[in-house]
């Protein structure tokens, strides 16, 4: 009777759908990116000995991101005349695009992973390498200046942490052998990365603020010095989409490095696997939200200069140690 | 750095100027909406980062006070005289009561000397640490936005114990003070100086030890002691460019003679010196507050003062807490007075502001000019 939808029926119930739409895709990251705004005002909050969000939710103002999410997407849709109107709508709706795609990469229990392929750390990195491109993009598009400054920080920034990020990744892949996702998890069950890649953890964890421009590294939107840098014109929806991948890549790169340093979903079986990996990704991303109520922002020369050179320095030692770790000693 | 800057025009703020290498100048202007400007504007021109052509461009929230003290009472214009900086409120209403004073010959009794220096020492506290949270914010450090916010509280309800009001108290008058010190205020005040001590070392530990924080500080905007001399800075500017010069110590007036206090100067005049001077103040006004308490004089609070300004001329100042500031009074009889210039320590510093930012970077530009202490509605009066 259903012969000509049975496909479409097919379709839905899949596994695979669901994955895309529910969790951990699209719904999820949508109601994850905003439960982490509210966390990250409750956190900022107690650290400031504040409050914060208490009144949309009986439950400690849980709803205030969702609240600011109606109010914003009320306001007027407003594209500034002198811009160019396809890519200032275009930057920011393709940075939230590829936050989605990070998310997709991670396996965050045995089987519910979108996209097991074989190179998942590699990819995960390179798809992140657009974003900065996009911030300038968003930036020279609205044609103004403060928004272009922040474009070109962007660019900058990335020159600074990019290649540091990628070799501490390394040393994780050169651990585990693969650069599968879920194998460099099983690689794991003996023991967490995180151990004898101490030093790379750490690189990795400096790095991925740096890419996801949270303070101490938020330069492109520096407010005190250059009003939201790029995200300066857009209004509405579009501030909003602008505001988004910041989250989403928060919760990418925390689960991230869950799983390459801190055994994934590994755990005692007595909880699920999903349990283990969610609160080890949310002590990471507790762990980030900290930071930003603990240092000032840096100046780019100084995030350059350390990039270029105790970062890059680091990133050698660490593989040096890691050889040393995996191959042992060379004997001659 | 050691660069004059020449005046831009103000009407300029599209990018007209070539270099040498062929490239354009940008010239950026910051404020009044920008998040990192007051109620006023900097038109900054920068050459790739480096900025170097800095004008301010005053006057957003200039109301003609000196204008409408002409045309009130000398009583009534105490309200008004505090509207311009009403965090540090009751240092420019000691200046007003001082040049009256001062032409009419009314000798304030001890107690009443004691109580106006206990409410300038608050109000300084108090205006340090708004200073300091925007000096926070300015940097990124929203921590160090809100704890100090946080921690005025402690000084505004004192504060309110004694005068009624929070912030705005038109507590000095002509001949001493309002009100005397209620009971129990002792105690109180000894109890929220010690907590706020603690809570300095809190701050250092965070925000002045972090060192991303004095990566940022040091060396930047700074300001030599013969530039600070020649410009004419004052208070915690001069301070901050080893320059030794406080009215508190060198003209003592109210109580500032009878108590033990330090005038904190640092020699290198950069952003980071100007902020441990606001630090060291904050200490200091602490200890005061805790001596005052102790060694207050029983007696009267206030004596009568005529309501009328006779005929002469008055200088009062007194070192508020951005600095210097002066009233020059003409008196000639009547209920108001012929004239009075109204000067400030932020307009003092104004002349600074270019000064501390030339050859700077465009990133470092809050850091340089907020540690100066400019308050534009103060400037502009």
């Amino acid at each position: 009777m259903l012969g000509p939808l049975q496909p479409l029926i097919d379709m839905v119930t899949s596994p695979l759908f669901l994955m895309i739409v529910l969790f951990p895709g699209l719904t999820s990251i949508a109601i994850i990116g905003a439960l982490l705004g509210w966390l990250e005002r409750k956190v900022t909050a107690r650290v400031q000995l504040r409050i914060g969000p208490l009144y949309a939710s009986p439950a400690g103002g849980i709803l205030q991101m969702f609240a600011d999410l109606i109010k914003l997407s009320f306001k007027e849709l407003f594209v500034p005349e002198n811009s160019d109107a396809f890519f200032f709508i275009m930057a920011p709706t393709t940075g939230l695009v590829i936050g989605a795609a990070l998310v997709g990469l991670i396996p965050f229990a045995p089987g519910l992973q979108i996209a097991n392929i074989e190179v998942g750390l590699p990819a995960f990195l390179a798809i992140i390498t657009l974003s900065p491109s996009l911030v300038l993009l968003a930036g020279w598009s609205a044609n103004s200046k403060f928004p272009f400054i922040g474009g070109l920080r962007a660019l900058f920034q990335q020159t600074a942490y990019e290649i540091p990020l990628w070799l501490s990744a390394l040393g994780v892949i050169m651990m585990a052998g693969t650069l599968n996702l879920a194998q460099i998890v099983a690689a794991q069950s003996t023991g967490w990365f995180i151990i004898p890649q101490a030093l790379g953890a750490f690189i990795f964890l400096v790095t991925s603020v740096a890419e996801m421009e949270r303070l101490p590294f938020d330069l492109p939107e520096a407010e005190s010095e250059i009003m939201m840098g790029w995200q300066a014109e857009y209004p509405g929806v579009l501030f909003l989409a602008a505001q988004g991948p910041g989250f989403v890549k928060l919760y990418a790169f925390s689960a991230l490095f869950t799983t390459i340093y801190l055994g994934g979903f590994l755990g005692p079986s007595l909880l699920p696997p999903l349990f283990w990996m969610l609160s080890k990704t949310l002590v990471v991303i507790i762990l980030i939200m900290l930071l930003r109520s603990t240092f000032p922002r840096v100046r780019l020369d100084q995030l350059l200069r350390a990039g270029w050179t105790t970062l890059l320095t680091l990133a050698i030692v660490n593989i040096g140690i890691t050889y040393l770790l995996v191959v042992g000693l060379p004997t001659f | 750095m050691s660069a004059p800057a020449k005046p831009v025009p103000l009407t300029t703020v599209e990018s007209t100027e070539t270099s040498d290498s062929g490239t354009q100048t940008l010239t950026l202007s910051v404020g009044p909406q920008h998040s990192g400007s007051g109620h006023m504007r900097l038109i900054v021109e920068v050459d790739g980062d480096i900025i170097v052509n800095v004008a301010p461009d005053p006057g957003y929230v200039h109301r003609g006070i000196e204008k409408i003290i002409e045309l009130r009472n000398i009583i009534k214009s105490i309200p008004v005289i505090e509207r311009p900086s009403i965090i540090d409120a009751s240092n420019l209403n000691h200046a007003w009561v001082r040049s009256i004073e001062e032409i009419q010959g009314v000798e304030v009794p001890r107690r009443g000397q004691y109580l106006r220096t206990l409410l300038n020492e608050m109000n300084r506290i108090m205006s340090h640490l708004y200073w300091l949270s925007i000096y926070g914010v300015f940097l990124g450090h929203t921590t160090m936005f809100m704890w100090p916010l946080g921690d005025r509280e402690l000084f505004i309800d004192l504060a309110e114990k004694l005068t009624g009001a929070r912030i705005t108290y038109s507590y000095l008058v002509p001949g001493g003070v309002r009100r005397d010190l209620p009971p129990g205020f002792a105690e109180e005040a000894v109890k929220r100086t010690e907590y706020f001590e603690k809570r300095l070392k809190e701050y250092d530990r965070i925000f002045f030890n972090n060192p991303l924080f004095t990566s940022r500080a040091k060396g930047i905007g700074v300001l030599s002691k013969e530039k600070a001399i020649e410009l004419g800075c004052t208070g915690p500017t001069l301070r901050g460019s080893g320059v030794d010069a406080d009215l508190r110590k060198d003209e003592p007036y109210a109580a500032y003679s009878e108590l033990d206090f330090e005038v904190s100067t640092r020699p290198d005049g950069d952003s980071f010196s100007r902020a441990m001077v606001h630090m060291d103040e904050m200490r200091e006004s602490c200890k005061m507050i805790r001596q005052i308490v102790k060694k207050i004089p029983a007696g009267p609070i206030r004596r009568k003062a005529p309501i009328v300004l006779p005929r002469g001329v008055a200088y009062g100042r007194v070192e508020s807490a951005r600095g210097e500031c002066s009233f020059y009074l003409i008196g000639e009889g009547g209920d108001k007075p012929y004239r009075a210039r109204y000067i400030t320590g932020s307009y003092r510093n104004m002349a600074a502001i270019p000064a501390v930012l030339l050859g700077n970077r465009l990133a470092d530009m809050p850091t340089a000019w907020w540690s100066i202490d400019y308050w534009p509605v103060e400037a502009d009066r």
